[in-house]
């Protein structure tokens, strides 16, 4: 497993590690084992899960990202909370602040905490920083009015941007089941045509819009869209041992619309035909090679 | 939904059953399996407590909270 090849064996987990009690739980079907059933205990349904728990084993907190470094900050969070809910009132900024970044708390709440605390200048500055991803906990008609009333800079203005991008992008997926991508996928050729395109890779949303702009350039045999959308998805996919064959095949495919493209600049007339020989391609890759030679 | 369509979704489980039953590992392979899983170097390295219990008590002792991570042995 990943997690545990890749994150738990490290040594900074193990530095992590000292200072919670770390507890495996392993399902391993054996009748009348103790406790073999605690991953539903806790509601959990799928493999692998993290939590943090209290002392009395009360779960206190979903662990969802899954690096020391995640882990860290949810344990650092749950500190100041505690600290918080002890009445140590110093901790009162840094929990805010840990709530922002974990987002536990939505835009509008941080908004109105905010008026409870004193902030210094650096303090306020960091605040605003950290109210941009928040933007994203407000339906997209409401964020586009809280950003005219936020003092950004223009490098925070282009950030708010990408947020609301991604609400826009996760917004057009809504009827994905419905209509197959086909309403995402022609609102996303939009936003490519006007020039509004998401640009951080780590986003989920990004990934679908580029991912499902690639479909579409495939489907409609559109050589400038498929040499862009690739090019952003190339390196996801090459990421993945188990994406070789669609590389293959996505490579061929962009290779034979580039063959298709310098056939019309022969001034022959054979669009039909270019889409013919482009679905040949996908389906017999050796064909497609031999009519190279 | 046509009746023979309707008639093999509901029969399914019972033709995979015995299928399903000759693939299940038995109770020695699941403590075998078990056995292995918590072999495993990362389990040592990162000093996991396996008893719920028993990490709740020193959770307790030593004021820290409990990092829970689940897994599953029975699936190779």
């Amino acid at each position: 497993m990943q997690l545990e090849s890749r994150v738990l064996s490290t040594d900074d987990f193990k530095a992590f590690s000292k200072n919670v009690v770390p507890y495996l739980s392993v399902m391993t079907h054996i009748e009348g084992r103790k406790d073999d059933d605690l991953l539903t205990v806790y509601g959990f349904r799928g493999f692998p899960s993290l939590a943090f728990l209290d002392a009395e084993g009360n779960k206190i907190k979903v662990q969802a990202e899954r690096s020391v470094k995640g882990f860290q900050a949810t344990a650092d969070y749950l500190g100041l909370k505690a600290k918080v809910e002890a009445g140590d009132k110093s901790a009162a900024i840094p929990y805010f602040f840990a709530q922002m970044k974990l987002g536990d708390i939505d835009f509008k709440g941080a908004q109105e905490k905010v008026k409870t605390l004193k902030l210094s200048d650096e303090q306020m500055a960091q605040y605003t920083e950290a109210l941009i991803p928040l933007l994203a906990t407000l339906p997209l008609d409401v964020a586009k009015i809280e950003l005219k009333g936020l003092k950004l800079s223009e490098k925070q203005h282009a950030k708010a941007q990408q947020v609301l991008m991604s609400s826009e992008i996760m917004n057009h997926l809504k009827t994905f089941r419905q209509d197959r991508g086909a309403a995402a996928k022609a609102a996303f050729y939009k936003m490519w045509k006007e020039g509004r395109t998401p640009t951080d890779m780590d986003q989920r949303p990004t990934l679908i819009f580029w991912d499902l702009l690639l479909r579409k350039a495939g489907e409609d045999s559109d050589l400038e869209l498929m040499e862009i959308a690739w090019g952003k998805m190339r390196p996801v996919y090459k990421k993945n041992p188990r994406a070789a064959r669609f590389i293959e095949q996505q490579d061929a495919k962009l290779e034979q619309l580039k063959k298709n493209g310098d056939d019309d600049d022969d001034g022959h007339d054979d669009d039909d035909d270019g889409d013919d020989d482009h679905d040949d391609g996908d389906d017999d890759h050796d064909k497609d090679g031999d009519k190279h030679k | 939904m046509k009746l023979d369509k309707q008639l093999g979704l509901l029969l399914m489980p019972v033709l995979l059953a015995p299928a399903l039953m000759a693939q299940r590992p038995s109770q020695d392979e699941l403590k075998e399996r078990y056995e292995k899983k918590i072999a495993e170097d990362w389990v040592e390295k990162g000093g996991w407590i396996l008893d719920l219990d028993k990490a709740k008590a020193i959770a307790k002792k030593e004021k820290k909270i409990v990092f829970a991570y689940f897994t599953r042995s029975y699936t190779p």
